[in-house]
């Protein structure tokens, strides 16, 4: 019974709170017609978007031709014009990387907006924003991938014949030059064909300019003379006899000494010896070519006769006239090889 | 672009989700829904998935976005596994394509609830002619300021505050919202200032709770537009008119239509 009745009560509250408040909801609406006037309708196309339908006639934005087209395709055009890949040339290899991946950053909604208003006829321009970082990193890349090392030639004996591998120049991007040229294009919006400079750097030893190289046969006793690779004389020579045999090996010119004195070497069989002085009877007739092994040289000898054999201490013995022609086709660092052939 | 400053007169319409109070949220149904009742702006949250495909959903949680189908996370999930949980639910693309195609002259809010998918909304934006009428709001700094790169002159709103916990959805936690809120909504002239200048975005989307008239006189000093979320209730509606708001996110749009009782 009580509980009925105090739901009666409640009931009852309930009842004239919602009249007071609809009372209360209704009332300020009648009162203030002004403020609801603005929101009433919502069929209507709204103003916000669709303002100037079309831009006007001749406009371009950054020399790309928007007159008469709606923003939505100016941008478009614009956007397609930005997007174009930046064809870049490099050592002859054409790479085309998009104005985004190096850091190009297009104003084009902003353009739009102010061609938007512009009279016929106006060029807007398009600003166009570059990261400086992402450019050099782009070059240094590129760098990584076109700059090489010269490479020198090098000499080897190859089947008893001088081999001297190819030489190849250097390539070094101008990195300074290439961002900078990059940044600019990007900027101005121009895609190229850019060429980036390179500087070449010579390989101080080639192929081609190596200069004499002299293999000794030692068991056949002669001497070849090479230009480079290029075979161009051979000498009858004499060697070192079994007791004192000429070195193996790779060796080079040291001494160029015209008319030389004869010292006896720290050797038993010259104990006692005095030095010669030049002239007829000089172990060494008129030419030195001293190398790099010690005590061995290349030189004329007195005793023709000895030439074709392996009879002196160590030396190469060659004729007087053709040490004297030799003396004049070699030079000091010119490589010398003694092979047992 | 988008006008987002109220010039004289109301406010902007912007849909919730599409219309979320006449139609299931984020789904093209719920687009439809809004443009036919004429929103100024229609708003839907962009959630990328385990395969990159960017979907409208607003959370992680797949009993929510699914509508109640089926259970999990959303994020960790393929486009083609998630199509299966959730079928209504549209991948970017599509949403845009039917915004393109059917709501000439609306614009479009997209809310990014993650970091990282900034390049391909712009990139879907750009595909279908919509960035002119775009505005691109974000919670976090890092996400506004990709979007300043990628697309310079884009309006881009920042978001506040963000229920990180999920907070608001627990109802033993309601009275302290309000005062929470209360507080926010004090200190929040003072920090929105540093924020927009920070940013650099044309529009702050503040939850209604925390708007004042400060912050919105704020807003429009530093010519930022306010836009208050999710207000469903024509009482706070007017309130916020009267202060000035320049857009209003809500449900039901159907609140534009009646008057706004004080």
């Amino acid at each position: 019974m009580r509980r009925t009745g105090l739901a009666a009560v409640f009931l009852l509250a309930c009842a004239c709170a919602g009249a007071l408040l609809s009372a209360a909801l209704t009332t300020p609406v009648a009162a203030s017609p002004g403020q609801t006037t603005s929101t009433t309708s919502t069929s209507t196309t709204t103003p916000t978007t669709t303002t100037p339908l079309v831009l006007a006639r001749d406009v371009t934005i950054g020399g790309v031709p928007v007159g008469g087209l709606t923003p939505e395709a100016a941008y478009a055009a614009v956007r397609a014009a930005f997007e174009r890949p930046l064809v870049l040339v490099v050592a002859r290899h054409r790479l085309a990387p998009g104005p985004e991946q190096l850091g190009a950053v297009a104003y084009a909604l902003n353009a739009v907006e102010r061609a938007k208003s512009a009279p016929e006829g106006t060029q807007v321009p398009l600003r166009i924003a570059v990261d400086g970082r992402r450019v050099r990193a782009y070059v240094a890349t590129l760098a990584k991938r076109f700059d090489r090392r010269r490479v020198d030639s090098r000499l080897f004996l190859r089947g008893l014949r001088p081999w001297i591998s190819k030489d190849r120049p250097g390539r070094t991007l101008a990195r300074t030059d290439a961002t900078r040229a990059i940044v600019l294009a990007l900027v101005a919006n121009r895609k190229g064909p850019l060429t980036l400079k390179t500087t070449t750097t010579r390989p101080s030893v080639t192929r081609r300019g190596f200069g004499p190289v002299l293999v000794i046969r030692r068991g056949s006793n002669r001497l070849f003379l090479y230009s480079g690779m290029r075979f161009l004389r051979v000498f009858g020579v004499a060697t070192g006899q079994s007791v004192y045999p000429t070195p193996l090996g790779r060796f080079h010119i040291v001494v160029k000494w015209k008319h030389p004195w004869w010292y006896p070497p720290d050797s038993d069989w010259a104990q006692g010896q005095q030095p010669i002085p030049p002239g007829p009877g000089n172990p060494l007739g008129t030419r030195w070519m001293g190398l790099s092994a010690s005590g061995v040289g290349i030189h004329g000898t007195p005793d023709p006769a000895s030439i074709g054999y392996s009879v002196s201490h160590g030396c190469i013995r060659m004729l007087i006239p053709q040490a004297e022609w030799l003396f004049e086709h070699v030079r000091i660092g010119t490589t010398v090889f003694i092979v047992s052939a | 672009m988008i006008a987002l400053r109220r010039e004289a007169g109301r406010p902007l319409r912007i849909g919730h989700r599409g219309a979320a109070a006449l139609a299931p949220e984020n789904t093209i149904a719920s687009l439809e829904r809004a443009v036919e009742h004429g929103v100024d702006v229609i708003e839907f949250d962009v959630l990328d998935t385990s395969d990159g495909e960017l979907v409208l959903a607003h959370g992680n949680d797949l009993h929510d976005v699914s509508h109640g189908l089926a259970r999990g996370r959303v994020r960790p999930l393929t486009l083609e596994r998630l199509r299966r949980a959730a079928p209504s639910l549209p991948t970017l693309d599509e949403a845009l394509a039917f915004l393109a195609e059917r709501a000439p002259g609306t614009g479009v809010h997209v809310d990014l609830k993650t970091r990282g998918c900034e390049r391909a909304v712009v990139g879907a934006l750009r595909r279908h002619d919509l960035l002119t009428r775009a505005l691109v709001s974000s919670f976090h700094r890092s996400s506004l300021a990709a979007l300043r790169v990628l697309e310079p002159g884009l309006p881009v709103g920042l978001t506040y505050p963000q229920d990180r916990y999920g907070v608001a959805r627990r109802r033993a936690m309601r009275p302290l919202i309000a005062v929470g809120a209360a507080a926010v909504r004090r200190a929040l002239p003072y920090r929105l200032d540093r924020w927009l200048a920070w940013t650099g975005a044309a529009a702050a989307s503040l939850h209604w709770a925390v708007v004042s008239r400060a912050a919105i006189d704020l807003c429009h000093a530093r010519g930022a537009a306010a836009i208050a979320w999710t207000v469903d209730d024509p009482v706070v509606a007017g309130r916020l008119i009267q202060a000035g708001i320049d857009g209003i996110v809500t449900n039901d749009p159907r609140i534009f239509e009646g008057p706004f009782p004080t």
